[in-house]
């Protein structure tokens, strides 16, 4: 029934879509290798990479076929490939990663002596590269792998910050950004630099105003998320732009949500870094890339110092199967975005989300938007995403209502308040 | 050759169909069937016969792969039972 191949070596998974989980499926041991006879004295294969030559790739990673390199059976095909993927929404990515390393394979040089000395140019992350930088409209330089929106995050405000410290020692932000950036920047507070944390409005956008009046001469970065996550609300990419253009202050943005639903290009909305996650675009878990732009050249000092990959920002092997599916994403999206959208636009139903709800605490970016505290308790996040579809927001609206009316005949609170009582007045005695 | 192309292109779009409906999951299920129908009938009035080739091509890859995440989802679910079995130390 099912070719031996198809089996996982390992994985963790739920049957749920939505749980987005790693299933890592490995090349078999017993997969069968096709080997062309070779004569007597044949130049024997050389050994296929050095393992300290920089950015080198696992020599498993790349299919190493002898033979033709089209195999008629396109399971022995996909044995020789070592992939990655995620589960939910996962044949998104799948499959988008399957095209790309297929047609990265094809593109590899294939030898009848089968070594793998293979030009950069060749390797399957190049193409990756190029897949990221035609979604955003950047150069395939610009781009850099990291291990998820988190660390390109880190890297983005921690690297700008510290690199321009003798001179510039500020930084603007907004108090609905994602933790990550929050975090980054309480933990520079320690180092002795001075965070501006814009409020937003009723709606969740800032104000350009406050924007405008919160630069000061040595205000270094920018950093305003492009959709967040929590209330989905799209902040002025574009205005935000300029203003930091016309100021000559770095403008980062959290593109992780943005990425592959709404239109970026980085030249237009003049962007000078970028953080963009895998997983948010139905991409793999654990890889996610950072814009950083050549011209004019934003300098950051790296995070993570090694052998020098990365154009030096970001040293440390770069997980080829990971870039392949991110890049592979990142394809899908475009397509996707093309054809008519994914659905994005469409307003999320705020609830406290995954990264704050370790504590009690209410949102801090609902918040941050006004909404009171019993608002804040009691809010509800309903995502949307490529899959959803109509059928299932009409049905979760329908029960919603349903289910509100039915506790709303319970309770006695929804009587006063329809008697015209002012909830916040009530005095509750102790008992 | 027209005629042959043309049963070609229908085979395939039944046979993607009929593969997507194995996907035991509602949202890849309905996603795939919405996107290969809305694929078609977008490109329904293409001439040009490389084009033609192109798009056969990305629908014969799109093909196996579906094939192969039906198999592959299908496999998850068992693996899923297996482990939840096994935890309640019914194996």
């Amino acid at each position: 029934m099912l070719n031996k191949l198809y089996q996982p070596k390992f994985c963790e998974l739920s049957p749920f879509p939505g749980f987005q989980t790693l299933a890592a499926f490995h090349h078999t041991a017993n997969a069968p290798t096709r080997r062309v006879p070779q004569p007597r004295n044949a130049p024997q294969p050389r050994a296929s990479r050095s393992p300290t030559r920089r950015g080198a790739v696992p020599p498993a990673a790349v299919p190493q076929s002898t033979a033709d390199p089209r195999p008629a059976a396109p399971e022995a095909r996909e044995g020789t490939e070592q992939r990655s993927r995620g589960h939910a929404h996962g044949e998104a990515h799948h499959e988008a990663h399957l095209h790309s390393v297929e047609a990265a394979g094809l593109r590899l040089p294939v030898r009848a002596h089968g070594h793998g000395h293979l030009q950069r140019s060749a390797q399957p992350a190049f193409l990756s590269r190029q897949q990221v930088a035609d979604l955003i409209g950047a150069d395939p330089r610009e781009i850099i792998f990291t291990s998820g929106a988190t660390e390109s995050n880190n890297m983005a405000i921690k690297g700008v910050a510290r690199f321009y410290k003798s001179r510039k020692k500020h930084i603007i932000t907004t108090q609905t950004e994602h933790k990550c950036v929050l975090d980054s920047c309480r933990s520079l507070e320690a180092e002795g630099f001075q965070i501006t944390y814009l409020p937003v409005q009723k709606n969740g956008l800032i104000d350009l105003k406050e924007l405008e009046a919160a630069f000061q001469p040595d205000t270094s970065l920018v950093s305003v998320m492009a959709v967040n996550n929590e209330i989905g609300v799209k902040q002025p990419i574009r205005d935000i732009g300029e203003i930091c253009r016309a100021r000559q202050v770095f403008f980062h943005t959290d593109a992780a949500q943005a990425v592959g639903k709404i239109p970026l290009d980085v030249n237009d909305l003049k962007i000078d870094l970028m953080s963009i996650s895998g997983h948010k675009i139905y991409g793999p878990k654990g890889v996610g890339a950072i814009y950083v732009r050549r011209r004019p050249r934003v300098r950051l000092e790296p995070l993570q110092s090694g052998g020098g990959q990365e154009r030096g920002l970001r040293s440390g092997t770069v997980p080829t199967p990971l870039a392949v599916g991110l890049g592979a994403a990142c394809e899908v999206a475009q397509e996707e975005m093309e054809v008519g959208g994914s659905g994005a636009n469409w307003p999320f139903f705020p609830f406290p989300s995954a990264c704050t709800s370790a504590s009690l605490e209410p949102s801090y970016v609902l918040r941050a938007i006004g909404a009171d505290e019993d608002l804040a308790h009691s809010s509800i996040r309903f995502g949307i995403g490529r899959f959803t579809t109509e059928e299932e927001i009409d049905y979760t609206v329908q029960k919603c209502i349903q289910h509100v009316k039915r506790l709303r005949e319970m309770s006695p609170l929804w009587e006063m308040v329809q008697d015209g009582i002012d909830l916040k007045s009530i005095k509750w005695s102790q008992h | 050759m027209a005629a042959s192309s043309r049963a070609q292109v229908l085979r395939l779009y039944r046979a993607l169909l009929r593969e997507s409906q194995r996907f035991s999951g509602y949202n890849y299920r309905t996603y795939a069937i919405r996107r290969i129908r809305d694929a078609f009938r977008e490109n329904k009035s293409i001439k040009d016969s490389e084009k033609i080739e192109e798009l056969v091509n990305k629908a014969k890859e799109n093909l196996e792969i579906i094939h192969r995440q039906v198999h592959l989802l299908l496999l998850s679910y068992l693996r899923v039972v297996y482990i939840s079995l096994n935890w309640l130390m019914l194996l």
